[in-house]
């Protein structure tokens, strides 16, 4: 595996994860399984957050879509009241009323700049969403793969990762995964709670691991 | 059910094995793997060392579908007899049926032991390891134990606050810090009691001869040796007595920890492997047994020591009394007794003159070894048995200077017979304004004294009125 092909992958990871929280559409599903075998090909099983990825594919490719887009609903709550698990990160801050939201978004957006990312985002999309976030790290992954096949330094980038992981995800993924797997609506969101939390907490170790090695060649 | 896969490459297994498919080249090519029938539950691998690049075997079982820490690995290279073969992978299947699962949390990455092929020509991937997680449903810190923060050899556990932070970053997972909690509360996933007890009871079953169990460093190299079954465990430096006296009391004829590395520990535990030995040592001197039973002794020359039915298992956190009850009730003595220099068993002693029966001791103490009860009195009492010589009751202790608790390393069985007992009874008077308890008397004069005549009347307050009424 080659340092770009790693950053791909983890690219294509973060893609993957952060489209299971969106509506279950039948085009969505076939291509987060259609996508599985490139990342085999990047070296999938090389990290441990492969199993809890494959089983939650598996899991995605046998359900019945009517009840994948029921526990959507019921989990996420797309159009409807309060989620069960809100897929954001300012659910999880506490009290919605404090201000403390609109403080969030803010550094968020600046966040964001600061990275050179420019992320759309709309009321069922916030830029505090996980899926808005994990396409931000996405990104960033992406902007370290073009650094390597450059021969720049991607130090820049794996920082910006870094410190969004350890600021954001590492912080509130975490919690809301162990809701999912609690409430335990859907065996395919169950295993998409565990491969989210498998690929934060494994890919925070990841880049100090590689932070802390001699930079490889493209 | 349980598949074993066994490289046959350098030699050919002595006998044909139950359950066991050879597989050639194994260690060069470990996709080799995918010949894993589909109803396999458990996996155990037998390699070369030498041979084999464990990222890339990773990598394989997690394409089968299996988590590697699940999986366990037996070093056949020096293993060319039948009997050390086919115990070692019973030994292994035990273990791989006990693993309890790891959570994202437990798992660790690591550079992996040597420089593999790949990593050469690409970008170093990291091997995965089993790391410490804190149930912190169980973990005391909150009544003020820290046992783990001051074993920890790197610093990556810190106590702030009644609660303890994991720096997994620091962390090397060493394990010592699973052996130092006294209630289990530490666990890594790849090392538990109940795993590691099931693969010596099973290696020992599996074994017709004498045997030796001698304990590895996971990044060491066997020293083979005629009887002798390695453990692994994460780091020699985490065990203690009750480790290595555990498997005697299940019928090994001999015990041993050995270093990652000739050159010594590179997390300078050297010390604490030393120690350990010697404890043991000194234990079965005490208890009349052979103490040549451990370090790297011919095993063919010693004989199990005799079988008892044992109540319950010998793994487990503080497991050093269990151990060194059943070792006393085989040699029928009641009477032993010994001092030691780290093990995990001592006692302590109060001096009823400069204890002020604050009872902090007892607070803190994880193991309840200590406990307190405070009505119209307050009644300090210990139980030896259950003391783990953490030591924290006498870091804790606002009058050490003045030698109020001091504690010892060692046991005496004739003392854990008399049970527990009370260290020391203080009278507690009553709140005057609301009747509940004030403090203990000793402290109350201890206060008064310190604050002197120029402070009579805080000092009078004080002893008449319990904190709540203080104010009022």
């Amino acid at each position: 595996m080659s340092s770009a092909d790693r950053a791909r992958l983890r690219q294509g990871s973060y893609r993957l994860i952060g489209s299971g929280f969106n509506s279950p559409l039948t085009g969505r599903i076939e291509e987060t399984i259609q996508s599985v075998p490139v990342l085999v090909e990047l070296g999938l099983f090389d990290y441990s957050y492969a199993i809890s990825l494959i089983e939650y594919v598996e899991q995605l490719a046998t359900a019945d879509l009517e009840d994948l887009a029921s526990a959507h609903m019921a989990m996420f709550g797309v159009g409807a009241g309060v989620a069960s698990c809100p897929p954001t990160e300012s659910a999880w801050l506490g009290d919605p009323h404090s201000g403390a939201t609109a403080v969030l978004l803010s550094e968020l957006r600046r966040a964001y700049l600061s990275f050179g990312i420019r992320p759309r985002h709309n009321s069922s999309s916030p830029l505090d969403h996980v899926t808005v976030q994990f396409d931000v790290m996405a990104t960033l992954c992406d902007m370290e793969t073009e650094r390597i096949v450059a021969g720049r330094s991607t130090e820049r980038a794996v920082r910006h990762q870094a410190e969004f992981l350890n600021h954001h995800l590492g912080i509130w993924v975490p919690l809301l995964s162990e809701r999912m797997i609690g409430i335990n609506r859907h065996p395919a969101f169950n295993a998409l709670a565990l491969a989210t939390r498998t690929l934060v907490v494994h890919d925070r170790e990841l880049l100090g691991f590689q932070t802390a090695l001699p930079q490889a060649s493209p | 059910m349980t598949q074993a896969l066994l490289c046959s490459d350098h030699q050919t297994p002595p006998v044909p094995l139950d359950g066991v498919s050879l597989v050639e080249g194994l260690c060069f090519d470990p996709s080799a793997i995918a010949t894993v029938r589909d109803e396999t539950q458990h996996l155990v691998i037998g390699i070369h060392r030498d041979d084999a690049d464990l990222v890339r075997l990773q990598s394989a079982m997690r394409r089968i579908g299996f988590d590697p820490l699940g999986v366990g690995i037996v070093d056949v290279s020096l293993l060319t007899e039948p009997q050390p073969l086919v115990a070692a992978l019973a030994g292994a299947v035990a273990r791989t049926e006990a693993f309890p699962g790891a959570s994202p949390e437990q798992t660790m990455l690591v550079r992996a032991p040597g420089i593999s092929r790949r990593s050469l020509l690409s970008a170093p991937v990291p091997l995965t390891i089993g790391a410490p997680s804190i149930d912190t449903r169980a973990c005391i810190a909150d009544r003020g134990c820290r046992a783990c923060v001051s074993s920890c050899p790197v610093d990556a556990l810190t106590w702030t606050g009644g609660s303890i932070s994991y720096d997994k970053a620091a962390c090397v997972a060493c394990g010592i810090c699973v052996t130092t909690c006294p209630i289990g509360a530490v666990v890594n996933p790849t090392v538990t009691y109940a795993a590691v007890e099931a693969q010596i009871a099973a290696m020992l079953d599996a074994s017709a001869a004498s045997v030796g169990i001698r304990y590895i460093c996971r990044d060491g190299e066997s020293s083979g040796g005629p009887g002798w079954l390695d453990v692994y465990v994460p780091c020699a430096g985490m065990l203690s007595a009750g480790w290595l006296l555990a498997p005697l009391a299940m019928g090994a004829v001999a015990t041993d920890a050995m270093p990652c590395s000739e050159s010594g520990c590179p997390l300078r535990n050297d010390h604490r492997i030393a120690s350990t030995l010697t404890d043991t040592r000194t234990i079965l001197d005490a208890l009349g047994l052979d103490r040549e039973r451990v370090g790297p002794v011919k095993v063919a020359s010693l004989t199990p020591l005799p079988a008892l039915s044992a109540d319950g298992p010998m793994f487990g956190p503080s497991m050093e009394r269990q151990v060194i009850e059943y070792l006393a009730s085989i040699r029928s003595t009641n009477t032993a007794a010994a001092s030691m220099g780290s093990a995990p068993i001592g006692t302590v002693s109060i001096d009823p003159a400069t204890c002020t029966a604050c009872a902090l001791c007892a607070r803190i103490c994880p193991t309840n070894a200590l406990t307190a009860t405070t009505s119209s009195e307050v009644v300090i009492e210990f139980d030896p048995r259950l003391c783990v010589a953490c030591a924290q009751c006498v870091g804790i202790c606002p009058e050490i200077d003045r030698g109020a608790i001091s504690m010892s390393t060692g046991f005496d069985l004739a003392d854990w017979a008399r049970g527990r007992r009370e260290m020391r009874r203080d009278t507690v008077p009553a709140c005057e304004s609301c009747g509940k308890p004030v403090a203990s008397s000793a402290m109350l004069e201890r206060i008064t004294a310190m604050l002197g005549s120029e402070h009579a009347a805080t000092a009078t307050i004080l002893r008449t009125r319990c904190l709540a009424c203080r104010g009022r």
